[in-house]
């Protein structure tokens, strides 16, 4: 069912799909990778089932965040995802993470819907709640260098989902957060032209990133940081 | 059936016409009273015992800390929080589309209720829109049961 104000091209398509990570320690994975990568981050956040029991609650402030900018919000309601925002927010505690905007290099996150990827700039953190659609227009989560034929002043700031997200690559349940991991991996490696052909979606200087995967209408939400080592 | 043979649509693939009916002994459990009350055309939503936190869409337990919860009667107006239009539906909607699917927002309580919108056309349904419950006057324990209007309407 398409419900407004999405349209079908505003929805993934569930795919079929496969994708693999292998998971070592320092010590074996040096021995059989050149070029490792280390999961600095890992958090996640649940919420209640039904959209009609999450509002009304204060927000959950990330480190460049105060209590004064969302005096008059009702959050979560059902614009905002609570159990991202506390995802975002255990994984930036435990990787050292005090400004995501500043200290991330790029973003592969869970854009099921058009709608979903604005929401998911708020809930972590990349512009205050209520400034997802100026945060777009900007430019900022666009990548650098590339001809979008739109006015963007900030463009590629902080690429978002430089892989084309679930909106181009689709949504195997099940694989699709460990395809973001893999995107993730072969950009903090610099080897994304090897597997994709040519390194036009490669961010340069990639250090570190920030993936994020969702289940159901923001019941259960992971974040995890990936770093180059 | 036996008599009537098999009605088939296609061959390749084969696809053929078949019967399915389930009948279900289903028990409201704890959130009895809630469908009772549509019938009376009451809305009752739960209050926490402890801290005091409102469902408009009732608990027998709260989810904020995890007390038990006591019924009180909602206001029956209110406002809609948001809403959207279903352009597809369910079988047993399929022939009221486009329909309007609202949560509302009471005072007094921190949750919403989720219901339909009848009585105004999609493209004039607004963010804050005074509503009013209506109740089914031949009930069958449903949420359907109750639906909302316009306020200024009622």
């Amino acid at each position: 069912m398409v419900a407004t104000p999405l349209t079908m091209e505003d929805i993934c398509t569930m795919s079929d799909g496969a994708a693999v990570c292998v998971l070592a320690s320092e010590a074996v994975a040096s021995k059989v990778c050149n070029q490792l990568v280390r999961i600095s981050g890992v958090g996640s956040g649940s919420d209640a089932m039904r959209m009609a029991d999450r509002p009304h609650g204060k927000v959950i402030l990330l480190p460049h965040e105060r209590e004064a900018d969302y005096r008059r919000l009702k959050y979560p309601g059902v614009h905002s995802f609570r159990g991202g925002r506390m995802a975002a927010k255990l994984a930036y505690e435990m990787a050292g993470i005090r400004n995501p905007r500043e200290e991330l290099s790029f973003i592969e996150l869970h854009d099921a819907y058009t709608s979903s990827e604005i929401q998911t700039y708020e809930d972590l953190g990349l512009c205050k709640y209520g400034e997802g659609g100026r945060f777009v227009e900007s430019g900022v989560p666009f990548l650098p260098g590339v001809d979008y034929g739109l006015e963007l002043p900030k463009q590629g700031g902080l690429p978002v989902n430089p892989s084309g997200g679930l909106l181009a690559c689709g949504h195997p349940v099940g694989a699709t957060g460990l395809m973001q991991a893999v995107f993730a991996f072969w950009q903090l490696q610099g080897s994304l032209g090897k597997h994709l052909g040519n390194d036009k979606l490669q961010v340069k200087n990639a250090m570190r990133g920030l993936i994020h995967s969702h289940a159901g209408t923001g019941t259960y939400i992971t974040v995890s940081i990936m770093e180059a080592v | 059936m036996e008599n009537k043979g098999t009605i088939v649509y296609g061959v390749d693939p084969l696809v053929v016409h078949d019967h399915y009916e389930i009948d279900y002994r289903h028990s409201y459990a704890e959130d009895s009273p809630f469908f009772i009350g549509l019938t009376k055309g009451q809305l009752l939503g739960s209050r926490c015992t402890a801290c005091k936190y409102t469902y408009a869409t009732p608990r027998a337990h709260c989810m904020e800390c995890g007390e038990t919860t006591a019924w009180l009667e909602l206001p029956l107006t209110g406002r809609v929080h948001t809403f959207t239009t279903c352009h597809y539906g369910g079988e047993l909607f399929l022939k009221e589309t486009p329909f309007t699917l609202i949560l509302v927002e009471f005072d007094g309580a921190d949750s919403l209720l989720l219901s339909r919108l009848k009585g105004v056309p999609p493209e004039r349904v607004r963010i804050g829109l005074p509503v009013a419950a209506h109740f089914s006057k031949t009930p069958s324990f449903k949420v359907t049961d109750v639906w909302f209007e316009p306020a200024d309407k009622a």
